[in-house]
């Protein structure tokens, strides 16, 4: 197991060498001034060509690709144009802002979805099924900056129940870092951005799961449960959900790269200051040193999102041997 | 044994019989497909007939009875979707907006099944050093988030709608080529395969003439969500701004009603257009969902 | 009292194609400690005998007629939950893919302890032990409670489910083709292990098979189906001394021979019956070599020509005639009179 994730973490740093690459060549080889991504356009011409010089901007591509990779494996991600801080430290504290958002949501939206996905198998044929079947697509239809913007419209401005955006009011100083995520200021700016993206990814494993579940009804081991007596909540949730539960672990995992895509807009509409936000804004201003780290940072994220599902389906599935 | 395997070598007539049948068969009896075919046609429709169709052209600002700019007014019989803050016609807006949100799904779709299917196909069939090569690829594609990497392109080039169609399918068609490529090493394995192989047939032939119709419909299933990734990732696009900007499209006038704030009231300039997004994947949704019960024969009803 | 007595049970299909009849008039007895073989072709309708029975059958099927009593009780009428209170205490199942037949995410030993655990109240300790026992009877290692099914060999696997069957000492188990799926070897030894138990624990068994030399082997008595009806009835010794209906002396025509070996084996020509598309009289009548006029234009009653032992034929008399004529292979190679569906592809 142990050699497993090594091995796992040693594709992973091949994987982010090569998405690196991709990153590469996208902000240097795409249209543009080839040297927008370091320079700060705010500089005079005569600092812009010193640092030109100095830093070998003028050189050939594969000399800067090294040095790139090199100032990459120092943790030298640049210094963003608008901050005036390395991106490192602007992008440091939006990580956890992101993973927050999506765990939360991603669990609640697993959490329905599978219940819901085995409760819809189970009711073959009736209007529940048919119900859900439309609900579960229409989530999956409706885009999340669009269902976000409703739900502002309807909580924060008409009802006025729920902040509109943010992670904090403003001026709210937090004793702890306990009290910085569990407080409920915190917890009513989380609300909204959370239900909106859960809405939407709780399509996916409602679907799948009942798709799966149905595929799972016919097996023989099933009919044996029956044989045995068993009950039907039992047969359903022990042994037909825990086998149908498999598949939707591993389109889960390749969902997750969809979801935290997606997540960019929900941060967008509810200025929740995560990753996906930065990424769009610092675009916005042409900071391409905190763009192109940010991005990065995304790319990590779902290959280690990847990995931890890999090996949680390993876990479910005694079949399964890791090679 | 030999009877059996016949029609599906003859692929031409062979591929329209276990493909149209079964789905013409579905559709007459799945009432959500139905829906979902004819909402697709609905939309299509709107989007060839759109500049007849619109009572106002929508770019343009107009004026109330009194003169003024008709800035921000409720629906009415004039404007049955209400204007913008500029005075502009949501309603001629969002029929407009159905042609770019139809060009970018069919078209990349397109593009998506296209690039995939050829590479799933390469990379099953020959299996080796150069399914490796092409898998490792897909790996690393897949790491790569979509709606980021399409920002961040738009940020870079000229963002076009052109572009934004290029963006999603460069990444798109990562998944359809795993999914493909898996179906094409089973079918490999078919008995007519490998006796074409004996024969003599050439890898182009035995790649596009045996095995590709036989993973058509499986194909067509992945366009159909194709479809729907592409379109909403074309409006998630618009929608922070990274869009073309001389074309209308639903996530460009959601982007303006966000931008300008007016979501605390204009209630009628952000519903429509989320609900022509929304109903049109539903369309793509229920279509592809039938087409999956017919590629999987153990999601039908006994 | 028989343990179990089938009475005139129907078990009808609902279709796309409109109702079709897998079983009818099914008719036998089984007293406490014997054992059943049921034998016949695909399709013939025991594997639907033995779904109805258990109340297993699919969302389309129904029992529409008869009666199943099992100790008194008509199982046929019985609520889903009564129903399930019986299953695997009074009766229990020993399916025929092993290989499908145990959930591949848990170990054998949970499998089993879980369905002992349903009907008993006993500690999860003392239901393990019982497990063992049970491995142990029917010669596994009872370590191999912890693994899971993919990590043990076909024949463990349906030995393993056979235990499983044995666990809470029910009165009746039905074996739905338990050795179907296994090589020759370990299919005797298997059958071996059924014997040996059946008489220990004193289970009464139906033993479901297509294969005739099995059921010779393991069984008291033989029903033999085709088509959904039953064709012939018999205790075991007799039913070899002295087949009588024509499908079962084709059959038996149709297995080799180990004290004659150079003897011809003789199949019988053409196809089982299309239970959408009946004819109208005995459903064996278009494959009968003895098939009269009156074969395909009226259903047979089963008429007992001995002691328990009974043919679905209008001619029960001529059995002793019908058993000379078939040992003859031009008896089955000469088509019978009129229209039916014979030899050729």
């Amino acid at each position: 197991m142990r050699k497993y994730i090594v091995r796992r973490l040693v594709q992973m740093i091949i994987g982010l060498f090569l998405v690196a690459s991709v990153t590469f060549l996208m902000f240097r080889l795409l249209p543009g001034d080839p040297t927008a991504s370091l320079l700060d356009p705010a500089f005079t011409v005569e600092i812009r060509e010193t640092i030109i010089e100095r830093f070998g901007l003028n050189e050939p591509i594969h000399v800067q690709y090294i040095h790139y990779l090199q100032s990459l494996v120092q943790g030298d991600f640049g210094r963003s144009f608008y901050y005036r801080r390395p991106s490192l430290e602007v992008l440091g504290d939006k990580i956890w802002n992101t993973l927050i958002l999506m765990l939360s949501s991603m669990i609640i939206a697993y959490g329905i979805g599978v219940i819901g996905g085995m409760i819809l198998s189970w009711k073959r044929g009736s209007k529940i099924e048919w119900g859900g079947i439309t609900l579960g697509l229409f989530l999956r239809s409706a885009p999340m900056f669009w269902t976000g913007m409703l739900l502002i419209m309807l909580f924060a401005f008409n009802l006025g129940w729920l902040p509109h955006s943010g992670m904090r009011t403003p001026g709210y100083e937090a004793a702890t870092t306990f009290a910085k995520f569990f407080s409920v200021d915190f917890l009513r700016h989380l609300l909204l951005p959370m239900i909106t993206a859960s809405l939407y990814f709780l399509g996916t494993p409602l679907l799948i799961m009942r798709n799966t579940m149905l595929e799972t009804h016919g097996e023989d081991y099933i009919e044996l449960s029956r044989a045995k007596g068993l009950s039907e909540w039992r047969i359903m949730i022990l042994h037909a959900g825990r086998n149908a539960l498999l598949p939707v672990i591993t389109a889960g995992a390749l969902f997750l790269g969809q979801a935290l895509g997606g997540q960019v807009v929900v941060e967008y509409v509810f200025g929740w200051p995560g990753l996906g936000r930065e990424i769009v804004l610092s675009a916005q201003r042409h900071d391409y040193p905190v763009a192109q780290t940010a991005f990065l940072f995304l790319a990590f994220m779902v290959m280690l999102m990847n990995l931890v599902a890999d090996l949680f389906y390993s876990y479910l599935d005694p079949r399964v041997k890791l090679k | 044994m030999a009877v059996t395997t016949m029609p599906q070598t003859k692929s031409k007539s062979g591929f329209r019989r276990s493909l149209l049948e079964p789905f013409l068969d579905f559709v007459r009896r799945d009432r959500l497909a139905l829906i979902g075919i004819l909402i697709i046609v609905s939309f299509t429709l709107i989007a060839v007939f759109a500049p007849f169709l619109a009572p106002h052209d929508p770019r343009d600002m107009l004026r109330r009875e009194d003169g003024t700019l008709a800035r921000l007014d409720p629906p009415s019989l004039r404007h049955p979707f209400g204007t913008t803050n500029l005075g502009r016609d949501v309603f001629s807006q969002v029929l407009i907006g159905t042609r770019a949100a139809l060009l970018v799904g069919f078209l990349a779709a397109f593009f998506v099944t296209l690039i995939g299917t050829n590479i799933g196909i390469i990379a099953g069939y020959y299996g080796g050093w150069v399914d490796s090569l092409l898998m490792r690829l897909v790996d690393i594609l897949y790491a790569i988030p979509l709606i980021p990497f399409v920002i961040i392109m738009m940020a870079l080039v000229e963002p076009s709608i052109w572009n934004v169609i290029w963006g999603i399918s460069l990444l798109t068609w990562r998944t359809v080529a795993r999914i493909i490529r898996s179906q094409v090493l089973s079918v490999s394995q078919r008995p007519y395969v490998k006796a074409a192989r004996m024969a003599g047939c050439s890898d182009f032939r035995i790649m596009y003439y045996h095995i590709a119709p036989n993973i058509l419909p499986l194909a067509l299933l992945e366009m159909a969500f194709a479809v729907g990734w592409a379109i909403t990732a074309e409006a998630s696009v618009s929608f922070v701004g990274f869009g073309d900007p001389t074309v209308i499209s639903w996530g460009q006038i959601l982007h303006m009603v966000f931008l300008t704030g007016a979501i605390r009231t204009a209630w009628w300039w952000v519903i429509p257009p989320g609900l022509a997004i929304a109903l049109l994947l539903i369309g793509v949704f229920f279509t592809a969902r039938s087409l999956e019960e017919v590629v999987n024969p153990r999601l039908r009803r006994r | 009292m028989a343990l179990l007595d089938v009475h005139d049970v129907e078990v009808t299909y609902r279709t796309k194609e409109g109702p079709l009849k897998a079983a009818e008039y099914v008719s036998f007895q089984l007293k406490k400690g014997d054992s059943l073989g049921l034998i016949g072709e695909s399709g013939c309708g025991k594997s639907t005998m033995a779904k109805a029975i258990l109340r297993l059958l699919p969302d389309n099927g129904q029992i529409s007629g008869g009666e199943i009593l099992f100790q008194g009780q008509d199982l046929a009428k019985l609520s889903p939950k009564e129903m399930r209170k019986l299953r695997w205490k009074e009766l229990s199942l020993v399916t025929q893919s092993a290989m499908n037949s145990l959930n591949p995410v848990y170990t054998v030993g949970a499998q089993i302890v879980e369905a002992i655990r349903t009907h008993e109240a006993i500690s999860r300790r003392r239901a393990w032990e019982r497990a063992e026992d049970l491995f142990r009877l029917v010669n596994i290692e009872p370590s191999h409670l912890t693994n899971h099914p993919h990590e043990l060999s076909g024949g463990m696997k349906q030995r393993a489910i056979i235990a499983m069957a044995l666990c809470l000492n029910p009165s009746l188990v039905i074996a739905d083709e338990p050795t179907t799926a296994l090589d020759v070897i370990v299919q005797d030894r298997i059958l071996q292990q059924i014997v040996r138990i059946q008489k220990e624990i004193s289970s009464s068994l139906i033993y479901i098979s297509h294969d005739i030399s099995v059921i010779a082997e393991t069984c008291d008595y033989v029903v033999v189906m085709y088509g959904g009806h039953v064709m012939e009835t018999a205790p075991v010794r007799e039913f070899f001394r002295h087949p009588s209906h024509p499908y079962s002396l084709g059959m038996q025509n149709a297995f080799p021979n180990l004290e004659d070996v150079d003897s011809e084996l003789i199949s019988i020509p053409g196809y089982p019956p299309d239970l959408l598309n009946l004819p109208p009289g005995c459903r064996f009548s278009p494959r009968c070599p003895f098939a009269d006029s009156v074969c395909q234009q009226k259903q047979p009653d089963l008429h007992f020509i001995g002691t328990q032992h009974g043919t679905r034929c209008h001619f029960p008399d001529r059995a002793e005639a019908f058993r000379a004529q078939a040992k003859l292979p031009e008896t089955w190679t000469e088509r019978p009179a009129q229209g039916q569906r014979g030899v050729g592809a």
